[in-house]
């Protein structure tokens, strides 16, 4: 009897939720605290129509910052600053040139997630990115925390 | 040509015709010594990690319009932030909080872009840069700036 090939079954990727917890994780220490250049973090690519982000529900602040190294760290030499959480109302508040923001799963890699339809007009794509900005709540990474001997962990 | 020495008009309209000539020659405001520094630097910067980051390098027109663009934005108004953001493009940003920032593009044709974030109020678009700052961007500056005010 012939061999058949087997077929791994794919998981569907669930929906992103309403309250859902999202983020995007910031490589640039110039988009972090209150530099009016910040909301360039949410700016795609000129030659982008779409903005990684990561679906961070349910995990513990390490395995956020863990996720953050192995999404947006790691594959592109980078350093991961910090972050900007949002949900998902907030991407689809945002409209421009009427048309709205949405945010769609990404798998794999896993809790990869995108927002998409961004405008094509570039100066009305910096708008959108100021919303998103302005609707986030940012993080940067903890400092170490040095131990009781001085050197730190 | 006009000669102020020889500017004998004494009725009202005489005067504001001079005020408007003299409006007119007065020299555009020039950044003080210790902002050209920062100006500079700021520059500098911008161009490094354009090139680091995108490897782009930016032409040249665009950063002499950056300087146009800068001695026409209203006295008092505080240096911005500079970003390359592409071969023919650069960035200016101002800004005082998430919901009051202004960018402008700039590039090598006779247009700025400009977007913004007042309140909960999103704009965007382009207007024509001839050297003098057009209406819509001095209203921006002076939703972004209301104690410096719009010029004049």
């Amino acid at each position: 009897v012939d061999a058949q090939p087997t077929e791994v079954a794919a998981v569907p990727v669930a929906p992103i939720t309403a309250t859902e917890a999202l983020t995007r994780y910031i490589t640039d220490q110039d988009y972090l605290a209150s530099n009016p250049q910040a909301w360039r973090a949410f700016r795609p690519k000129p030659s982008e129509n779409e903005l990684s982000i990561a679906r961070i529900e349910e995990l513990s602040s390490p395995d956020i910052w863990q996720l953050g190294d192995s999404l947006a760290g790691k594959p592109s030499n980078r350093t991961v600053y910090g972050r900007a959480d949002f949900r998902l109302p907030d991407v689809r508040g945002v409209k421009v040139n009427g048309q709205r923001l949405d945010a769609v799963p990404d798998d794999p890699p896993e809790r990869h997630a995108l927002i998409v339809d961004w405008p094509t007009d570039p100066n009305a794509r910096k708008t959108a990115a100021m919303q998103l900005l302005a609707a986030s709540v940012r993080h940067s990474v903890p400092l170490p925390v040095p131990s009781p001997s001085g050197s730190q962990v | 040509l006009y000669s102020p020495a020889e500017d004998a008009a004494i009725s009202p309209a005489g005067a504001e015709l001079r005020h408007c000539i003299e409006t007119a020659l007065t020299p555009a405001s020039e950044p003080s010594g210790d902002q050209t520094i920062i100006l500079l630097t700021r520059v500098s910067g911008a161009l490094k990690k354009g090139f680091d980051s995108e490897g782009v390098l930016v032409d040249a027109d665009a950063f002499g319009r950056v300087f146009d663009v800068l001695r026409a934005v209203p006295p008092g108004t505080p240096l911005p932030e500079i970003v390359v953001e592409s071969e023919q493009e650069i960035g200016l940003d101002w800004g005082e909080a998430p919901r009051r920032v202004l960018s402008l593009t700039v590039d090598n044709t006779p247009y700025l872009g400009y977007a913004a974030l007042i309140g909960y109020e999103p704009i965007h678009g382009r207007v024509p840069f001839a050297g003098s700052l057009p209406k819509t961007l001095a209203y921006l500056f002076s939703r972004l700036y209301p104690e410096i005010g719009a010029p004049s």
